[in-house]
């Protein structure tokens, strides 16, 4: 077989490589299925984003950077999908609000990439933080998931890997596809420009299944987590709390308008957080917030705390019954995830644009002033009381969690 | 011993090695072994169960249930291991393919027939390129079975 065999194979082979590489670099920056090139959005083609399932985080802080927004929402996933940045444009509140909670995050990474923020000269002046109970809890997961937070001076590194990762990989290949299929999809998972996420494909996930099985689904999942929590000895002590002192510190050098929420945890969480003896350090963990946002607001810093987990018409919202495709819920996608219609109403309770008189409101202003937390214990009692489905609800996820 | 029964011995051995190579601690290892030996239930997603019309009451009355979720990933995890499965036990290995070449000092048994086995044949190189490719598309993804994670 001579050398031109050889050579022409060889020529082949390395062609057919570099040109496959090239085309993929051009598909996918055509395409931009992140977002980071501010690519043309063609209709049909690329308007609509679908969800990427890796470097979320990196991907919305990108976007965020590139945007300048002048407010912020904060969070975990709760955050991420209940709370919608127009309704701050609607009120006049904000002009370019972005939506950079992460799910599964802690105070920690959202510190971090406000730090980021900051660090490129970029000013908000409002930023909405969601503050998650179970954050503040030792739990076997949080133990086995420990990973240190990027420090905030990484982020050159962090873009620059990937801006190479949103061009020459599969995952990139993968989303760009679903980018085009994505324009054609009924219910698809999208990110919005501003970072929220209208969980679309959930609407599809419950007609599926019906609601019950979502929040059947994460009953189990919540009750198994609060099943292996512990109480820390000293909540300030926690790292959530050592990320909100860091975070009062930022408000104050940056003069940021803090609002802080506590998120309207179902009625099934609740009752979750009572069998398993979670309630009571529930309360303390709210009066120690409210204390120290109590002393910020005092020492000049612009921080306000709102408790949304309440017992009320929103919160003991029914779950449909098993097997019901048909039934749509109004407030919750399953009970620790609240829809958009009643972040809607949160956000404008926070920001004082609500309509509803003040009976009808749906959160607690707890900081500043100080203000004495009720132990949730005998409200809660009464209304599983009155309410039999709720409690056999509760009573079937406790006997099952640990085998479903 | 019987091939095949050797086969499946080798793989179910590594398949038990991947898990203490993937989990965090040995009592997790153990816990998902257990979970993999049906210690935990047996579970289908809701979503499949319910286009199964009669053969979901009979599953459910055999004791395996049904969960929220994950219907996609449920069918797409299995398709692509299946995939995988087909090309590993069902086609020649790489040793196989190259016997003309003669790629070890020992005779390679059941050699792919030269007409179909690899050869300098522009095919080839197009088909190495199109894996070249894909190869290097893969490299920043992650590798969690390099290392113990304990």
């Amino acid at each position: 077989m001579g050398i031109s065999h050889k050579r022409r194979f060889a020529l082949l082979w390395l062609g057919t490589l570099f040109s496959l590489l090239v085309c993929t670099a051009i598909l996918t920056r055509l395409i931009d299925p992140y977002g980071l090139y501010e690519s043309p959005r063609w209709h049909g083609i690329n308007a609509v984003k679908p969800r990427p399932d890796r470097s979320l985080g990196d991907i919305k802080l990108a976007n965020a950077l590139r945007m300048r927004p002048d407010a912020l929402i904060l969070g975990n996933s709760r955050a991420d999908i209940g709370f919608d940045p127009k309704i701050l444009i609607r009120h006049g509140i904000a002009q370019r609000p972005y939506n950079l909670a992460i799910p599964g995050s802690g105070l920690e990474t959202n510190v971090r990439d406000l730090e980021t923020i900051l660090h490129y000269g970029i000013r908000p002046s409002i930023v909405v933080v969601g503050l998650e109970f179970f954050d503040y809890l030792q739990t076997q997961v949080q133990a086995s998931k420990s990973s240190p937070v990027p420090p905030a001076n990484d982020w050159e590194e962090r873009h620059f890997r990937l801006e190479f990762q949103s061009l020459f990989t599969l995952s990139a290949l993968g989303d760009s596809l679903a980018t085009l299929r994505a324009q054609h999809a009924r219910n698809p998972a999208t990110i919005r420009e501003d970072g929220f996420n209208p969980l679309l494909d959930y609407i599809t996930l419950a007609r599926n299944e019906g609601y019950f099985a979502l929040f059947r689904q994460r009953g189990w999942e919540n009750d198994r987590r609060l099943k292996s929590a512990k109480e820390p000895t000293n909540w300030s002590k926690t790292p959530d709390f050592q990320a909100l002192e860091r975070l009062l510190d930022l408000a104050k050098e940056f003069d940021i308008r803090l609002e802080f929420s506590i998120y309207p945890y179902h009625v099934q969480i609740l009752g979750l957080l009572q069998r398993n003896e979670l309630l009571s350090p529930f309360s303390q963990w709210k009066q120690t917030l409210s204390r120290r946002i109590s002393e910020a607001a005092a020492g000049g810093i612009r921080s306000r705390l709102w408790d949304f987990s309440q017992i009320n018409h929103q919160t003991t919202e029914k779950i449909p019954a098993r097997g019901d495709r048909q039934a749509e819920t109004r407030w919750y996608w399953e009970a620790g995830h609240f829809k958009a219609a009643l972040g809607n109403l949160m956000l404008e309770q926070m920001f004082e644009a609500t309509n509803l008189p003040p009976s009808e409101t749906i959160g607690q202003l707890i900081a500043p002033p100080l203000t004495r937390i009720v132990d949730m214990d005998k409200a809660l009692s009464a209304i599983l009381r009155d309410r039999p489905d709720i409690a056999e609800d509760l009573e079937q996820i406790s006997r099952s969690s640990t085998n479903p | 011993m019987p091939r095949k029964l050797a086969t499946a011995i080798t793989f179910i051995s590594v398949v038990i090695g991947w898990v203490f190579f993937r989990a965090n601690s040995f009592s997790i290892a153990t816990d998902i072994l257990a979970g993999m030996a049906g210690q935990h239930g047996v579970g289908i997603p809701e979503a499949l169960a319910n286009h199964m019309g009669g053969a979901k009451s009979t599953l459910s009355s055999i004791g395996i249930q049904f969960y929220a979720g994950g219907g996609t990933q449920f069918i797409s995890t299995r398709a692509w291991v299946s995939i995988a499965a087909s090309i590993a036990f069902g086609l020649p290995n790489t040793q196989q393919w190259h016997a003309r070449w003669r790629p070890a000092l020992d005779p390679v048994r059941h050699p792919v027939s030269s007409g179909r086995g690899w050869s300098l044949h522009p095919i080839w190189a197009i088909g190495l390129g199109v894996a070249s490719t894909l190869c290097i598309l893969a490299l920043s993804r992650p590798t969690e079975f390099l290392y113990f994670q304990f």
